[in-house]
């Protein structure tokens, strides 16, 4: 017995009569809102939300006289409403609905717990009152996030256009470095990359550069910063080249290689070799990734490529003699 | 016709929230807007909209109106169980949850989120800002699979999806779900797997295509003292055992999270790191070449050894 899934938005009438319940209640307490605003928060057209207030203006208490019908005025662009205490109240909130403030909630439990403790005790509570009546609560919880106190200073430097100084993991060269960066704007993950970044000019290396989120562990305000020449020389940034065409064989652990070197699963289940092409900027996180498998991936070419793995890997077992 | 639908819909929730005793179908007929035709098409249009209404949220109480007439029942909604009641919220409470909806800007449940953020502003409850630290959450969840497990982890469903094995395989699996949850920036399920009769943990970046919710609600019970965190913590992420390592100074930062310091020369720092999951510990440890060195436990160190052999050689 197999149900398709009922997507609510699925049905226009019903999604039409959710969003009217949703108005009058927003209208009571926005009296004198401008048409287009109101279009603006409920996301959808001017001409949309005139028809559904002209709607709503022949709804009311059964009678449906003057008397009983809600009193819409918004001939002049601004939007009020009288008669409507019956709806005036707005709806519970819907099992998603709460999900979604919850585990907005708990992502931020974590960067507050360290900041100011009455504060993470006021979420704490929040979740509380709204899990009140909801099992799901305990069955769907967000861990640990990226810092929601690191992105917040990083949103008020996008927006005041003030340059901001970071503490940043480079993972690909396993490095910390300070740099001063003017960030421009967040990546969300997708399907292809999981992971959030930001997008910035950077200072140290004079040029645009994208930084994973998650991997930057501190904020420094900006006032404190030095003039980027002081600092030129404290970390050297490989010059942006093309990009190495690195061919790989693979033993085993498949989707462990898909995954980390973000290739496509199709390209690599088509082909009878076993044999993969792994494009990177940057050799040396191509060849650290290649060794952490362990020999059960093998780097083919290029041959200076291969070599240099061959020796790191000597020099690693000489820890061990 | 979308419009007079609409508008019957927004009259009839009035109609049952306003009245102070249940209200007869004859009664509803009668005197709400847009109910006409042959009595059997009214009896059905209502039919659709109580369905239309239950899947809005709204719940309409149905009671025998007179005890000695049972087959004529009676209709209402309570404004208690229609109405949003989180008790007084303060002004900082609704900028803290303006925040948690704002999370979810272009994720899974975004569309949710907003919904929630209009109703809550509706309570005309100024929101302060200035009470908080400059705060910006996110959560990353980037997974189609979210939505409809989100659904049927709350509706104790049982589930078919397509998840990719280690061997890059899509094998299809039926899972009763009882709960989902984030760790390291990872979302996970878990679930029983009905062809393997067993508990099983899934990624949701490793699912492929489409979830498919295949039994009505309430196919399964979920253990009343289930929590997802605390499962995932004792199962995927306790520390198994404890290495002691060499770690070049400067250098395995993502290692140095985890770890303690016990001693340093002008080379190395010597630490203790534990760990959950023995081989991804050793891959962390491969990647960092000659920069980390195990001392013990002494069959990680073998492992470490006979790995680093295994990449000569292939590489020779």
């Amino acid at each position: 017995m197999t149900r398709k899934i009922i997507k609510r938005d699925a049905n226009p009438a019903l999604e039409r009569a959710s969003r009217l319940l949703d108005l009058v209640p927003f209208l009571a307490t926005h009296q004198g809102i401008a048409i287009e605003d109101l279009a603006k928060e409920f996301s959808i057209s001017t001409s949309e939300i005139a028809n559904d207030l002209t709607t709503l203006w022949m709804c009311g208490l059964p009678g449906y006289t003057a008397l009983e019908l809600m009193d819409l005025s918004f001939e002049s662009g601004f939007v009020t409403i009288s008669n409507a205490e019956t709806l005036a109240r707005p709806r519970a909130l819907d099992r998603n609905e709460v999900l979604s403030l919850i585990l907005g909630l708990e992502t931020m439990l974590e960067s507050t717990s360290s900041l100011k403790n009455s504060l993470s005790e006021q979420i704490g509570l929040l979740i509380e009152k709204l899990s009140r009546s909801l099992d799901i609560v305990r069955l769907i919880q967000a861990g640990t996030a990226s810092s929601s106190t690191i992105r917040g200073e990083i949103e008020v430097s996008i927006r005041s256009r003030i340059p901001i100084e970071i503490e940043y993991h480079s993972a690909t060269r396993d490095e910390i470095s300070n740099r001063v960066i003017h960030p421009l704007e967040f990546i969300s993950p997708s399907d292809s990359n999981p992971h959030e970044y930001l997008y910035a000019f950077c200072e140290l290396s004079r040029g645009y550069r994208t930084f994973r989120v998650d991997r930057i562990l501190k904020t420094i305000t900006a006032q404190n910063v030095q003039p980027y020449s002081d600092r030129e020389d404290t970390i050297s940034e490989p010059a942006a080249n093309r990009a190495n065409r690195i061919v790989v064989e693979i033993a085993s652990r498949e989707r462990d290689v898909v995954e980390r070197f973000n290739l496509s699963p199709t390209s690599l289940r088509d082909n009878s070799t076993k044999e993969a092409v792994v494009e990177s900027f940057t050799p040396d996180w191509a060849i650290r990734e290649i060794m952490s498998f362990g020999g059960e991936v093998a780097l083919k070419s290029p041959q200076d490529l291969r070599e240099s793995l061959r020796q790191r890997s000597l020099r690693a077992l000489g820890g061990y003699i | 016709m979308a419009s007079r639908k609409s508008e019957r819909l927004i009259n009839l929730t009035i109609a049952l929230l306003a009245t102070r005793r249940y209200l007869t179908k004859s009664e509803i007929f009668r005197s709400i807007e847009g109910y006409d035709g042959e009595p059997s098409s009214m009896e059905r249009m209502f039919e659709r909209d109580k369905d239309d209404l239950r899947n809005l949220g709204i719940v309409i109480d149905v009671r025998g109106v007179d005890p000695g007439f049972e087959d004529e029942p009676g209709y209402r909604i309570h404004p208690e169980s229609y109405s949003l009641n989180l008790g007084g919220l303060t002004g900082t409470e609704i900028a803290l949850l303006s925040l948690a909806a704002e999370a979810w800007r272009g994720a899974a449940l975004g569309e949710s989120a907003h919904s929630a953020l209009i109703k809550l502003r509706s309570l005309g409850i100024a929101s302060d800002f200035d009470a908080l630290p400059n705060l910006s959450p996110r959560v990353q969840v980037s997974s189609n699979a979210f939505v409809p497990l989100a659904r049927a982890i709350g509706d104790c469903s049982t589930v078919n999806f397509k998840y990719r094995s280690a061997e890059l395989n899509d094998e299809k699996r039926g899972l009763n779900p009882y709960g989902m949850g984030s760790r390291k920036g990872n979302w996970y399920l878990i679930g029983e797997d009905l062809d393997r009769k067993a508990l099983r943990t899934f990624r949701l970046d490793r699912i492929v295509g489409e979830v498919e919710i295949v039994s009505k609600p309430g196919a399964f019970a979920t253990a009343p003292d289930f929590q997802v965190l605390t499962f995932l913590d004792s199962n995927l992420f306790e520390p198994r055992d404890v290495a002691q390592l060499r770690i070049r100074r400067g250098r395995g930062h993502a290692l140095r999270v985890e770890a303690r310091t016990l001693s340093s020369d002008d080379q190395f720092d010597l630490c203790e790191v534990s760990y959950s999951d023995e081989d991804g510990f050793i891959d962390s440890i491969l990647w960092h070449g000659d920069d980390i060195v195990v001392l013990t436990p002494i069959g990680l160190r073998e492992k470490v050894v006979s790995r680093l052999h295994s990449l000569v050689e292939t590489h020779g």
